[in-house]
């Protein structure tokens, strides 16, 4: 098995209502619920809007960021495991929050292999 | 790994009942004429508990930790905002002071203060100055927590119409300045009895509409009920009339599962599987009957009940006492003198008295010329009577009379009948 973070971007939950809201959240929930079936799931955390950059030489510059479009800002990441690309892009394609507008970047964890 | 066994601990619709009651809430620091500032601070709120719990975080007490997140945000609010000049007259004092902001806000959060502040609210929403069509819209906004697109769908109305009835009703609110308060003394009769006429709409919307969706018309009629609740368990409010309406509303959810088939079709009351009728529900029913009764009083929500809890409790529809839901009917009819109550006493009448009495009833109805009850009860009258042509008629109009697919399927079947 390999690991894999899948980036949460965008999704805006904003003129959503209570009830959709709710809805939403069991959605994530049941995918959730459904990795860690499978055993699958590993960690995952959400991410406070806003940020900083911290930039140049010996980052001397710091600055509020990131400034992206509100489509770009992670808000959050899961680590999986899957088999590979195939399997996380399929595991991707539950991720509750397409229809906010929001998108997943998978990535692959570099295995160190002594 | 996330610990998801707590998952289904998240009450059904706890964010639209927490958003509802925090809005209220609210609103009794903010006054009305922030109502918009307070929906934004709630919907801020679950926004926020959204996100920090979908990951399956979710706290030990969900509603504890919705109340103290909009708690600091309205505190953050009227610090920072010099807007808020202007609060509810009773709270003006905490501007003056950090420490009072903070406790009052704290102690308007407490659980007991909770129910003051939504039954305040239900008073608000339907004062007299505002109409009655914005009263139910608003109810349903600010305590119910739908949205506005929910509540058109609910009324087969569009957004834009909701939304007006809504702005109308906040218009009121500041120009009015209407506070925050249960009526006392003198003043309450006359402002219960439009509080509880607004949530026998509310009620009778899910019950009686038309909506293809059956969910949403049980939530409408749940809300209706959670909101009498409210009424029926405080000091002040709790009359015989708020305990009759509360007791009709359990009588008739009771069969809210019998009335559709298997395939979303209407069975009326004569057809249904009275073993479907949820008993827990009709038990409620006759308690809160029992206490409507003292002091005595008769509101037009008591015969309502008393009518619905022979129905309720008849183990068929032929040993329906008919002839005491006629004398109810009767006595309807008196208080409230409409056509529809007129037409309903026809049909009690066709089978406590007899179908030619029923008809003579029927035909001295004025108003209800295309009111697709009304003809497919003359159709049912004539059916019973053997005149299958006349029948065939009435059962026609009925359906072009109505747009409801699963009505005009009821009415469909009732022509075959005819011609079997």
């Amino acid at each position: 098995m390999e690991k894999f973070m899948l980036i949460f971007h965008g999704g805006q939950y904003n003129g959503l209502s209570a009830e959709k809201m709710q809805e939403k959240m069991g959605q994530w929930f049941a995918w959730i619920e459904k990795l860690n079936k499978t055993k699958q799931y590993i960690s995952g955390e959400p991410l406070l809007p806003g940020g900083k950059d911290v930039k140049g030489p010996n980052g001397k510059t710091v600055t509020d960021g990131p400034y992206t479009e509100g489509n770009e800002v992670v808000g959050g990441y899961f680590i999986i495991s899957a088999k590979d690309y195939d399997e996380a892009v399929t595991i991707s394609k539950d991720y509750p929050d397409y229809e906010m507008g929001g998108y997943v970047q998978v990535r692959q964890v570099m295995k160190m292999e002594g | 790994m996330p610990d998801n066994s707590h998952i289904d601990s998240l009450v059904e619709h706890l964010f639209r009942h927490e958003s509802g009651k925090m809005v209220a809430v609210l609103s009794r620091i903010l006054g009305l004429q922030n109502l918009e500032a307070a929906q934004d601070i709630v919907q801020d709120t679950l926004i926020k508990a959204l996100h920090t719990w979908k990951s399956g975080n979710l706290p030990d007490n969900p509603a504890g930790w919705l109340y103290k997140t909009a708690k600091n945000k309205a505190i953050d609010l009227v610090r920072r905002e010099h807007t808020f000049q202007k609060l509810a007259p009773d709270y003006a004092y905490i501007l003056n002071s950090d420490f009072a902001l903070s406790s009052a806000f704290h102690k308007v959060f407490m659980e007991d203060e909770i129910g003051d502040s939504q039954l305040r609210m239900i008073f608000a929403c339907c004062h007299p100055e505002i109409p009655i069509e914005s009263q139910v819209a608003l109810t349903l906004r600010t305590l119910g927590g739908l949205s506005t697109s929910e509540i058109a769908s609910a009324f087969l109305t569009s957004e834009d119409t909701i939304t007006k009835r809504i702005y109308r009703a906040k218009e009121k609110f500041k120009t009015e300045d209407i506070q925050m308060s249960v009526p006392q003394g003198e003043a309450l009769p006359k402002r219960l009895e439009a509080v509880l006429k607004s949530l026998y709409l509310l009620f009778r919307e899910g019950y009686h509409s038309s909506h293809p969706d059956q969910l949403i018309r049980e939530d409408l009629c749940q809300e209706a009920m959670r909101l009498c609740f409210i009424l029926t368990e405080h000091t002040l409010t709790s009359k015989p009339s708020s305990h009759a309406l509360m007791a009709l509303m359990c009588f008739q959810a009771s069969r809210l599962k019998a009335r559709l088939d298997d395939n979303g079709h209407i069975v009326l009351i004569r057809y249904q599987d009275r073993s479907k009728w949820y008993q827990p529900l009709i038990n409620k029913g006759f308690q809160y009957l029992e206490r409507a009764s003292e002091p005595f009083e008769i509101s037009t929500y008591h015969l309502e009940a008393l009518i619905a809890s022979l129905h309720a409790s008849a183990k068929s529809f032929e040993t329906t006492e008919w002839k005491m839901i006629y004398e109810f009917y009767a006595m309807l009819h008196k208080l409230e003198p409409n056509p529809i109550v007129a037409m309903n006493k026809a049909i009690a009448a066709a089978y406590a008295i007899g179908f030619e009495h029923a008809l003579k009833e029927l035909k001295e109805i004025s108003g209800l010329e295309n009111h697709p009850a009304y003809l497919a009860s003359l159709g049912e009258i004539y059916f019973e009577l053997g005149e299958m042509e006349l029948a065939k008629v009435k059962f026609q109009s009925a359906v072009e009379s109505t747009d409801s697919e699963p009505v005009k399927e009821l009415f469909r079947s009732k022509i075959q009948n005819c011609q079997a």
